[in-house]
């Protein structure tokens, strides 16, 4: 049995104020990613993207700092429990 | 004899400075009776300022109790406020110097290292040059804020000498 | 719940909550988030530290100072603070903050062997009046005295030189500054007639190389060494070179360290002077249009007490060379003298050691003939680890810095020069080596004496809070001086005290003597922060004298007061500051001060109201007073001319110095307030604006004397974040002296050192002054030769050690407010021994183990340190002195420069045992 890389990584992402809903709209619709924090006046978002594995994590990052209206997306937290059994259906949840 | 005499004693005594201590001169002037009540709260100095005792005391040493966490073994402290920079979890005793060319903090705690370890990375905040362009997004490191710990701190296992009653 | 997803959600919110803090979101649910925001309210201040004076932004939610952080718009620290910086909210808030005044008292009334009483300010007023006048009918003006502070807002610095010199004709009023910087005064009016920096901040930017000469910026001026670090990052071809007598953090991030000796210092300028001579780098043109040689005396002593009445034991030997000095080895060499003979030297010229005169090119180049790399490394090499080729080669590395005609230099220094028994020759010889290379008063290069303290330029010297100082560079002593003040400040002539007070180790030293019996500290803490301790503690409890001091906490000079006033805080008043690059910068108070705490300006406007003119304008004893137009001995009685000039002398010193009809006419409410309120209006109940009125009146003292100040609305002006004066139609300026850049230069000058003190000098050789006659040196600068000469205390049998005291990063000088911060204090709990781990071995001595350290003068107890930011070289130990467990300053010795009166408190003499 292989060991889950389950883990979650905390994204801090700047995006132009007048885009920031839009942003934070696409955002919580990709799978596993949610919108934690918000500093409006910043344009900054706090966000929380969990993955299977480490390569499903930096995708996810890379795809997001693609999305538009997005000016920066970086990874400020990363935590992976090494204790989680495998929830290969968490992923799924939004 | 009274204790503050009898401590600056010890103190002539420990420096080998011969006989006695001098006799005060005219110390204690009395005021007339005043109406002031009685039983207002009193305080002795040896129960002033942070160190127990009066100025003549030798105040006794313990040893410090140092944190010897390595990287990722402790919680991150709680902070006083939002604005207020994290304090090191960790020993940084077995460190190397922050130098020009080597940053030890860096090789963990730069985002592109931390992407694969447990470290907190910088955060983006950290990649603006505040003084040249405050409004772009840098790709390292700032210069101004090189040396990492002119802000966060290392952190012993010492109790508040006095309790804060900041609202955090 | 599913226990794996419960621990998700754990986990999940926890990271969510990590991300947050770190990148300053706050972490709330995005509906109360405008509700959060609504309750804080941000406003631009000032940090409460340092000399580097960073511009902050303090925020404040319901009366409480909630959060400090760096203002982006100041061009000092640019949105960053150091750690101390982020707690300037936290230092208000210490559970034992001081509430009411606190009296020693038993069976009711006051005692000086009683416990400190809460009592009210009216009862406090009562006894501090008492005392004043029962010590001023017997002792008169000069038997009170004020110790101040650097760390004086400019209001109450000025408040204070006002009441005692103008109010009580006193001049006994010094500020701990006196411990920071009054070498570079000293240096500064030497050679440039004129207080402060040539250049500014802008300098970091600009230069190719920063040369620090004791001065752990990376701890202590954290946010200007941020940018020192930032340039050199970005400037391949720039040097930081750093002098130090062990390895710190600033050594960490320069390019070269030099671990020197203490004292060689001395010898290493002369050494770079001379290589500048021989490689002739010299800017002949800089030199001969605006720059002059100057020499003054060698025998000038310590600045200890002339007399041993007061001495333990074993303080006597050291005690003795401030009378008779047997030169060194060294010495001799460097005076040009045979070093096979013995040099009994009678230290004469100790109360004029300030006197000097000017020598030709010739004799400057003969005086340093001796200082050759071979006998400068011998005498510098401060790590007797280190290979002396090594070192010479370092040595020449930095001359080749200077003389490099094409490179800019900056040089910082701070303690490591200014505490020195020789402080004012070592500010000189900086600049010896600036003004001979053409590298001074341009952008990019320049000696820059950088100061430890928030406002000891701001206050302390502009204001002029010292024993011989008035506003504006004037002095008590000259006549021209006193009579502006007197103009200024409507006073009958010769109120003012002609004779210079007590510095403020002079007032420790009259406290044990008898001769001063009243004292109020304020806003510093002397009795941890003055050397030798153990004999000012001592006075302080043991003698017949009345001790007052004014604090926001019980401090460790507490603990030996008579009444303790409690204080307004930081953020709880309003303020200005001067830093380091004359920049001034003022903050509106954001939050009241807590139970009966008061502003220190409203503790000396209610005191001033219980003096009238009559009590202390009359005839005055003034010991020793000796000067033109008066009676030897004798303040004159100035109620007469008083009356004249329409005073009563019934009226009060609040009525004639304070609530004069102009100050009157600032009022209160203020538009500049923005709705903010002012504890010092509040508990006067008054209609008027004190911290204004005294800033506005002041600043008609430097305006048109080239330390012109902007209006006091200006610096509270939303898009300002200070000023560096002189402040000229609305524009600062940035290089002082330089035709480009400073309108105070003459049309057409390129150059124009217009400083006007001590300007007009004898002519002379090394040896002395050739004849009374005197040249003028109107618009120069004068390049000094100073020899090298061995410190009032060297390590020998009994003490083997150099002991080095200084500050640390986290903590704010004797610790009062930031040991109170759990972070700040969590990281520092106590002060180390820093020392070198063999020094450590060979005593039996273990990292943390506690080791006894000793002088001539004291003993304290504290644990080893062997690892960390500084490292020591064998035969050298540091003790920083934050805090009041560890005394350090019962070790140190009251060593002065005989110049600026200045303690040396980098070096002594201490014996290093296991406790």
């Amino acid at each position: 049995m292989t060991v889950s890389q389950w883990s979650v990584s905390g994204l801090c992402i700047t995006a132009r104020p007048e885009e920031l809903a839009t942003v934070r709209a696409v955002l919580n619709d990709r799978p596993g990613v949610e919108v934690q924090a918000s500093d409006p006046a910043r344009g900054r978002l706090v966000v929380t993207q969990e993955c299977a594995t480490l390569e499903d994590h930096r995708d996810g990052l890379r795809e997001i700092q693609a999305l538009p209206g997005v000016l920066t997306a970086d990874l400020v937290v990363h935590y992976r429990d090494p204790g989680t059994p495998p929830q290969p259906e968490a992923t799924g949840e939004a | 004899m009274n204790k503050t005499s009898l401590a600056l004693l010890a103190v002539v005594y420990s420096l080998s400075c011969g006989s006695s201590t001098p006799p005060p001169d005219a110390v204690v002037t009395t005021a007339p009776p005043t109406s002031q009540p009685a039983a207002a709260p009193a305080t002795p100095e040896t129960e002033i300022g942070l160190a127990p005792g009066t100025a003549f005391d030798q105040p006794a040493q313990a040893p410090i109790a140092f944190n010897t966490a390595d990287p990722g073994e402790s919680e991150l402290r709680p902070r006083p406020n939002a604005e207020f920079p994290p304090a090191i979890p960790h020993s940084i005793d077995g460190f190397s110097t922050i130098t020009r060319t080597e940053n030890p903090c860096l090789d963990c705690h730069e985002p592109e290292a931390a992407r694969y370890s447990d470290a907190i990375a910088l955060p983006a905040s950290h990649e603006v040059d505040l003084r040249r362009a405050p409004d772009s997004q840098g790709e390292e490191v700032a210069g101004a804020r090189w040396v990492c710990t002119s802000c966060h701190v290392a952190q012993t296992d010492t109790a508040p000498l006095v309790e804060s009653t900041s609202r955090r | 719940m599913d226990s794996a997803l419960s621990r998700r959600d754990f986990i999940r919110t926890s990271v969510a909550a990590a991300t947050a803090a770190a990148v300053g979101v706050p972490m709330v649910d995005p509906s109360h988030a405008a509700d959060l925001d609504e309750g804080i309210s941000w406003e631009k201040s000032v940090c409460r530290f340092c000399g580097v004076g960073c511009g902050v932004v303090v925020g404040t939610r319901d009366g409480h100072v909630a959060a400090v952080k760096g203002d982006p718009e100041c061009p000092v620290n640019r949105g960053l603070l150091c750690v101390k910086g982020y707690a300037n909210a936290d230092i208000l808030y210490g559970a034992d903050r001081l509430h009411k005044p606190l009296l020693r008292m038993k069976d009711g009334r006051f005692d000086k062997r009683g416990d400190f009483t809460e009592v009210s300010w009216e009862r406090a007023f009562d006894e501090m009046e008492r005392q004043f006048k029962r010590v001023h009918s017997e002792l008169g003006p000069t038997g009170v005295g004020i110790m101040g502070s650097g760390q004086y807002t400019i209001p109450e610095g000025y408040a204070a030189v006002k009441l005692l010199k103008a109010g009580w004709r006193s001049n006994n009023l010094d500020p701990n500054a006196r411990h920071c910087m009054a070498s570079a005064v000293a240096a500064f009016m030497q050679v440039y007639g004129i207080d402060e920096p040539s250049g500014c901040y802008d300098d970091i930017e600009l230069t190719d190389a920063v040369v620090t000469w004791g001065s752990n910026m990376a701890e202590m001026h954290p946010m200007l060494w941020a940018r020192v670090v930032d340039h050199r990052l970005r400037s391949p071809d720039a040097k930081v070179f750093n002098l130090t007598t062990y390895s710190n953090r600033t050594s960490d991030a320069a390019d070269l360290e030099l671990v020197i000796k203490p004292q060689s210092d001395l010898a290493i300028w002369n050494y770079i002077a001379r290589e500048i001579v021989l490689r002739d780098a010299v800017d002949h043109d800089f030199v001969d249009n605006h720059c002059v040689f100057a020499t003054g005396p060698t025998d000038i002593g310590f600045g200890m007490p002339s007399t041993d009445a007061h001495a333990f034991p074993a303080e006597l030997d050291t005690l003795a060379r401030q009378r008779v000095v047997t030169l060194t080895r060294d010495e001799a060499i460097a005076q040009g003298l045979d070093p096979s003979e013995k040099h009994v030297i009678e230290q004469r010229s100790a109360a004029a050691a300030g006197a000097h005169w000017v020598i030709s090119f010739d004799e400057f180049k003969r005086g340093l003939e001796p200082y050759t790399l071979d006998f400068v490394a011998g005498l510098a090499k401060g790590d007797p680890d280190e290979d002396i080729e090594t070192f010479k080669k370092k040595l020449r590395s930095l001359a080749d810095l200077y003389v490099d005609r094409k490179r800019k230099v900056v040089s910082f220094w701070t303690m490591g020069f200014n505490q020195h028994s020789r402080g004012t020759w070592v500010n000189e010889q900086a600049y010896m080596v600036h003004l001979l290379t053409g590298k001074q008063a341009k952008p990019g290069s320049g000696a820059f004496s950088l100061t430890g303290q928030p406002s000891a330029c701001g206050t302390a010297r502009e204001v002029g809070t010292f024993a011989h100082r008035l506003p504006a560079d004037m002095v008590v002593a000259n006549p021209s001086h006193r009579a502006r003040s007197e103009e200024v400040w409507k006073l009958p002539a010769k109120t003012l005290n002609p004779k210079v007070g007590s510095h403020i180790t002079q007032q420790m030293r009259d406290l044990e003597s008898g001769a001063m019996r009243w004292l109020w500290v304020q806003v510093t803490n002397p009795f941890q922060s003055t050397a030798n301790a153990n004999h000012w503690l001592e006075a302080a409890r043991e003698k017949d004298c009345f001790i007052v001091v004014s604090d926001i906490y019980p401090t460790y000079s507490c603990k030996v007061a008579d009444l303790i006033l409690p204080c307004a805080g930081h953020f709880e008043k309003w303020g200005l500051y001067g830093n380091s690059e004359r920049r001034t910068q003022a903050w509106r108070q954001v939050v009241d001060p807590p139970g009966e705490a008061r502003s220190d300006v409203w503790q000396m406007l209610e005191f001033s109201k219980r003096f009238t003119v009559a009590e202390v304008w009359g005839r005055q004893p003034v010991p020793r007073l000796a000067a033109e137009g008066f009676e030897d001995g004798f303040l004159p009685d100035v109620l007469a001319e008083a009356r004249a000039m329409g005073y009563r002398p019934d009226q009060t010193l609040y009525d004639v110095l304070f609530a004069t009809e102009t100050a009157r006419g600032f009022a209160w409410p203020d538009p500049v307030a923005n709705g903010r309120s002012c504890c010092t209006v509040a508990a006067g109940d008054l209609d008027w604006f004190p911290e204004k009125a005294l800033f506005e009146e002041y600043r008609r003292f430097g305006l048109d004397h080239a330390h012109d100040l902007a209006s006091f609305d200006t610096y509270y002006r939303d898009d300002v974040r200070g000023l560096r004066w002189p402040v000229i139609d609305g524009k600062e300026t940035r290089w002082r002296f330089n035709g480009v850049y400073d309108p105070y230069v003459r049309d057409g000058a390129d150059f124009d050192f217009y400083g006007p003190a001590l300007k007009s000098l004898p002519l002379g050789t090394l040896s002395g002054p050739t004849g009374d006659e005197k040249v003028s040196l109107e618009g120069k600068a004068k390049i000094f030769l100073r020899p090298y000469a061995a410190p009032a205390e060297s390590p020998g049998d009994d003490f083997d050690m150099w002991l080095c005291t200084g500050r640390v990063l986290e903590h704010w000088h004797s610790g009062s407010m930031t040991r109170r911060v759990p972070e700040l204090n969590a990281s520092q709990p106590r002060a180390q021994i820093f020392m070198n781990p063999a020094d450590a071995a060979s005593r039996g001595l273990a990292r943390n183990d506690v080791a006894l350290i000793e002088s001539r003068r004291g003993a304290v107890k504290a644990v080893v340190e062997t690892i960390g930011r500084n490292r020591m070289p064998r035969g050298t130990v540091y003790v920083p002195w934050f805090d009041e467990g560890v005394p350090i300053n019962k070790v140190t010795l009251d060593a002065t420069c005989p110049i600026s009166k200045q303690t040396d408190f980098k070096k002594c003499a201490v014996r290093v045992t296991k406790a």
